[in-house]
Parts: C-alpha cells; sequence; structure tokens
C-alpha cells in the first residue's frame, strides 16, 4: 500500500491536473452550457434550460448550485441530486480527459 | 449594474462563513450576490477546495480504501477507486456544489464508482481462501483460520446484500445517518437492517463470550481482510 504521503501527491497531482485542463474553452462559457444543456433539456425544456443557465457564470463555478436549486424546485430535493449527478456523469467526468 | 457609494458593482461578497468546522463537514467559501439575477451562491477559491480535499483525504482515505478492498482485490484498483471519487469531490466544488456530509458523499459515490466500474462477476461476494502459508502470526493457527472462514461463510450466506453493507457500513463507524444516506435509503429502513443483522448474528452463534469472538472474527475477515 503505498503511504499516506504519496497518495497524498498523487491526488494532488490529478486536482492540478485537472485545474489546468478546466480553463480551456472546452470547460468554460458556451461550450460548458452546450453539454450540460443537452442532460437537463429533456427535463426543463428549451426556454427552462436557457433561462437556468443564463444566470451560471463563465467559469463555472456556480453551476451545479444553480441547477440543484432550481431543479429541486421543480423534481424534489432527492430526484433534483440525482439529475446533477447526472449532469456532473455526462457533461464534466465523461469528458475529462 | 448597481451604483453604490460610487461603485459600480455587479456582484458583492457579502460575507464569509464557514458552515461546518469539523472535518468531516467543511464547505467554506463566500456567498456571493449577483445584483442583475438576484441570485446568490456561494464561491470558494481553488486552493481552499484543494486545502478541503487534502483535509478530507487524510481523515478519511484509510477507512474508505478499507471499505474499496471489500470490493476489490487488487490493492492499486482500490487506491486508484478512491483517489477518482476524491477528484469528483474536487469537481463538483469547483463547480460549485454544496456537500453536507462530505463522508457519506464519498461512501456512496465510491460504492457506486466500484458498482459501475468493475465487472459484475468480480463484485461476487466470495471468501478469500485461507492461504496457510502466509499466517505469521503464531497466534492465529491453522484452526482458528478455518473456522473463521466457515463462520464468515455462514454469515455471509445469511445476510442480504443490503444487510451485508449496511453492516459494513457500521462496523466502519458510520452512523445511521450516514449509512441511510451513502445506501439512498431512509434512516428507518437502516434501523430495520441493522435489527435483522443483530437477530441472525444473534441467532447463528448465540451470545457466549466463545461465539461473540468467533462472530467478531469472522467479520475482521470479511470486512478487513477483505471479500473477493
Amino acid at each position: 500500500m503505498p503511504r499516506l504521503s504519496d497518495r497524498l501527491n498523487g491526488i494532488r497531482a490529478a486536482m492540478h491536473q485537472w485545474d489546468a485542463q478546466r480553463s480551456s474553452p472546452e470547460w468554460t462559457g458556451e461550450a460548458l452550457k452546450i453539454r450540460v444543456a443537452q442532460v437537463i433539456e429533456p427535463y426543463l425544456g428549451e426556454e427552462g434550460t436557457r433561462a437556468v443557465l443564463l444566470h451560471v457564470e463563465d467559469n463555472g463555478c456556480n453551476l451545479l448550485n444553480t441547477l440543484e436549486g432550481v431543479l429541486a424546485d421543480f423534481l424534489g430535493k432527492r430526484a433534483a441530486a440525482e439529475l446533477v449527478n447526472q449532469v456532473v456523469d455526462e457533461a464534466l467526468v465523461a469528458r475529462r480527459f | 449594474m448597481t451604483e453604490l457609494n460610487g461603485l459600480f458593482l455587479t456582484r458583492a461578497e457579502i460575507y464569509f462563513f464557514d458552515r461546518f468546522s469539523s472535518p468531516g463537514r467543511c464547505n467554506k467559501g463566500r456567498m456571493i450576490w449577483n445584483w442583475q439575477s438576484g441570485q446568490s451562491w456561494c464561491e470558494v477559491d481553488q486552493n481552499e477546495i484543494e486545502q478541503e480535499v487534502e483535509g478530507m483525504y487524510e481523515a478519511f482515505s484509510a477507512e474508505l480504501l478499507a471499505y474499496a478492498s471489500t470490493f476489490v482485490r487488487r490493492e492499486d484498483c482500490a487506491v486508484d477507486a478512491v483517489q477518482e471519487v476524491f477528484l469528483r469531490y474536487f469537481m463538483e466544488r469547483s463547480y460549485g456544489r454544496l456537500i453536507e456530509s462530505p463522508r457519506s458523499w464519498l461512501y456512496r459515490v465510491l460504492r457506486n464508482y466500484l458498482c459501475d466500474r468493475l465487472d459484475r462477476a468480480a463484485l461476487k461476494r466470495e471468501l478469500p481462501g485461507v492461504d496457510f502459508d502466509e499466517i505469521a502470526d503464531p497466534g492465529r493457527c491453522a484452526e482458528t483460520a478455518v473456522v473463521r472462514a466457515q463462520a464468515a461463510e455462514k454469515i455471509s450466506a445469511q445476510l442480504s446484500k443490503r444487510e451485508m453493507e449496511c453492516l459494513q457500513l457500521r462496523a466502519g463507524g458510520a452512523t445511521y445517518q450516514e449509512i441511510a444516506s451513502s445506501l439512498g435509503i431512509c434512516m428507518g429502513t437502516v434501523s430495520s437492517l441493522l435489527t435483522r443483522v443483530h437477530k441472525k448474528l444473534s441467532g447463528s452463534g448465540g451470545e457466549d463470550v466463545a461465539s461473540l469472538s468467533e462472530t467478531a472474527g469472522a467479520l475482521y475477515l470479511l470486512f478487513a481482510e477483505g471479500i473477493e
């Protein structure tokens, strides 16, 4: 088993790698919103999706918080959390590398 | 844009807050309010999130590794799975998600990750064979190891998958609420499942010291040494 310090270095390196990647155009602004829209549009409709994503900052720093808040009003807290997980899986994690 | 004391602002930092102070509950950030949209959210510096993740890694990685090891045989797979879960935590926090109970979140995501990722066949709960050559501790004689393995097999056969998961999380020190959140069930169900587990374990071995010791050894074999 690798030592804690080695494992910690591993997770640190992975975070830095992802952070560096995150500043690329594919991960910010419109590109990010389009990917997210593809996941939530079936639930919120075109107009609803546009309205929700309008309030998301370009760097996405309030993306999940905004989505979860709005979705919870429509779908309930638990379903909203599930859908946000789906957004993370399909729009963020699947495109990671 | 709003004029405030001669300054044009589109948003304002309202206050700093630290909702939770313990390592398990440590979403930090600044509350931001956007004048134009009327929305507010919690903004966190990337360095702060990184520190948060590192703190949590130090606090929880060992128990999560032990948990992951009960799903997968290979140590490096368990390490990778745990790392993947912490990275996901980092990503979600970076995109503004507030995670109210990080410990149970970590368990839940790790469990889902392992179930999704691994081949179903590899997830079959099989007990490790007892390798007599590897018994280095003279206190652990071959006979004891066999008895434990048999008891572990018996317990494994008696408990349902859900009961086993509940017991495993409880044995790892998780609260009822954390177990409920990790498995996506309500607390009443956790309570029922653990009561059933208790009845089954008591029924199978009795309550005398020898039986309890045998059960404890079998559970150790199941949880600490890994199910393959």
